[in-house]
């Protein structure tokens, strides 16, 4: 595409492919930390117990400082898609308050605040969540833990 | 790159070999269980604890046999289903309890466990996500580092709820959606979502044992009971720790260990039996933390020593005794008065973790072991 170096132009172009409006995000795989700590976040939860995070952790393959080699925990998605079902169990556990009672988050204040399940899937996903997202999310009946459990949320 | 993942859990038939460590916690007494034949230190050594000689129980035409309580595991060694290692041990020197579980557990003084960095770095596809399982309260340090392991107390408990309320409806949500992923996602979820299916299945049906074995309703016994279960179902399990605690016998040893001694070796059975002809992609794998003095101290028992034993238990791949433990003469005895280690137990687990696919990883099972190992060869 010639721009005779029109930079607007270019980012427009770049912007508006499907690629870039569709794609995961950098097209990593969030480690299990990553996750968790981005789903706390993204729920504003309210914290003041740590230990049962930690367990997810561990049950995820991402204990603090245990990887046994000095290269450090693996950069690439092979080795942690394995975890699955962590992920699903901790979003459900999250949704439904039952992590741990000192880990506590208000669903019906952030759907109010983001618009409603479409909006705060667009908070998670950093885009418009597709229509067969929000059916699927509406069909399950707990629209939180499907957004948070979902293949969207597990990309950075 | 992102490597293609296919399917784990195996429609039917095929599916894991499933590598089964049993942890005698407390160091368990290599001389009660197997004890020598015809060594007479042995019984100056244990006037009132030796294993008298008419009541062991003969092992082939080798010099060892086993306590009169462990009929079933002579069967299994007579059935070429049980090795016996009579001197097994690590280089702990220190006889504590903790240090030497701790380094038995973690495999030298690597982060993580053997069990799990045996996960991590195994040949083959990545690990699925009940591969690998402990039976308990907490994460035994042997599976830390897994890439995916599960503390489980029953199976029965087992979804993805914490309090065991329905998910079916995510469930169905959630396979649409990663039916739907172009990633190696898809493969994954599909694999551990008829994972979740299979082991509610399990825990509906009365899921009683196979072949006629009936195990004790010990928790011991009982995590035998549901690590066959499991295997059954395949769900892609691939490890599983389970512990025997209570061997740390200084006080009144026969009466403490002998229901012991019994619980290990009719689960052991039952379980072989429960398994039938899928025991041949299962090995089991007892270990201790250390074996006990020779000589038994004032209070009928006996202190923390060196040697211990192992037992591996696969199809066919037993009715032998692998290594050996000298006659006990107080020359050979070491620190004070112990059973030598002869064999380290990362060098009877090799052939193990090799059969199980550990392939050229072995060295980064064990690294700071095998790096001693092969510079001591070489």
């Amino acid at each position: 595409m010639a721009t005779s170096g029109d930079l607007t132009k270019v980012l427009r172009r770049v912007f508006s492919t499907e690629e870039f409006l569709t794609g995961p995000r950098g097209g990593k795989l969030k480690k299990p930390f990553e996750l968790i700590v981005s789903s706390l976040r993204a729920t504003r939860a309210e914290i003041s117990s740590t230990a049962n995070l930690i367990d997810y952790l561990v049950s995820l393959g991402h204990a603090p400082f245990q990887y046994p080699s000095p290269d450090g925990y693996p950069d690439v998605a092979a080795p942690w898609v394995g975890g699955l079902f962590w992920r699903w169990h901790f979003a459900i556990g999250l949704a439904r308050n039952q992590i741990h009672p000192k880990i506590r988050i208000r669903e019906a204040k952030l759907f109010q605040e983001a618009g409603g399940i479409a909006g705060f899937s667009a908070v998670l996903f950093g885009r418009k969540p597709t229509q067969e997202e929000l059916m699927s999310f509406h069909r399950s009946g707990e629209p939180l833990a499907m957004a948070l459990a979902s293949p969207a949320f597990q990309w950075r | 790159m992102i490597r293609e993942a296919t399917g784990i859990v195996s429609p039917e038939g095929g599916g894991a070999k499933t590598l089964v460590v049993i942890f005698l916690r407390g160091g368990a007494d290599g001389l009660t269980m197997v004890p020598p034949i015809g060594d007479r230190d042995y019984y100056a050594a244990r006037p009132t604890l030796a294993v008298k000689e008419s009541d062991i129980l003969a092992l082939g035409d080798t010099h060892y046999g086993l306590h009169p309580s462990m009929e079933a595991m002579q069967r299994l060694f007579h059935e070429g289903d049980l090795s016996i290692y009579p001197a097994v041990g690590s280089d702990d020197q220190t006889r504590s309890h903790f240090y030497a579980q701790d380094l038995m557990e973690h495999g030298g003084s690597e982060a993580g466990g053997w069990l799990g960095r045996f996960m991590r770095f195994r040949e083959g596809e990545s690990p699925g996500a009940l591969s690998a399982i402990a039976l308990g309260k907490v994460m035994p340090e042997v599976l830390r580092g897994a890439p995916a392991a599960a503390v489980i107390d029953s199976i029965n408990r087992f979804s993805l709820s914490q309090r065991g309320e329905p998910t079916s409806k995510i469930e169905t949500e959630l396979a649409e959606l990663y039916g739907r992923d172009q990633t190696l996602m898809r493969e994954v979820a599909k694999d551990t979502l008829q994972a979740i299916k299979r082991i509610q299945e399990l825990s509906k049906k009365d899921n009683q044992p196979n072949h006629g074995a009936q195990y004790a309703v010990d928790s011991f016994s009982q995590s035998l009971r549901q690590t066959a279960q499991l295997i059954r179902a395949q769900v892609g399990l691939e490890a599983v720790s389970l512990d025997l605690n209570g061997w740390d016998s200084h006080f009144a040893q026969d009466t403490l260990i002998t229901p012991l001694m019994v619980r290990l070796s009719e689960g052991l059975s039952n379980f072989r039996r429960d398994l039938g002809h899928l025991m041949e992609k299962v090995t089991v794998v007892v270990m201790t933390e250390f074996g006990r003095r020779v000589a038994e101290n004032s209070s009928f028992g006996t202190d923390h020593g060196r040697g211990g034993v192992m037992f591996a238990l696969s199809e066919g791949g037993g009715g032998r005794v692998i290594g050996d433990r000298p006659e006990l003469e107080s020359g050979i005895l070491v620190g004070p008065g112990d059973v030598p280690v002869q064999m380290d137990y990362r060098a009877a687990l090799k052939p193990i973790l090799s059969h199980h696919g550990a392939g050229e990883s072995f060295a980064k099972i064990f690294p700071s072991w095998s790096l001693k190992h092969s510079s001591q060869e070489s």
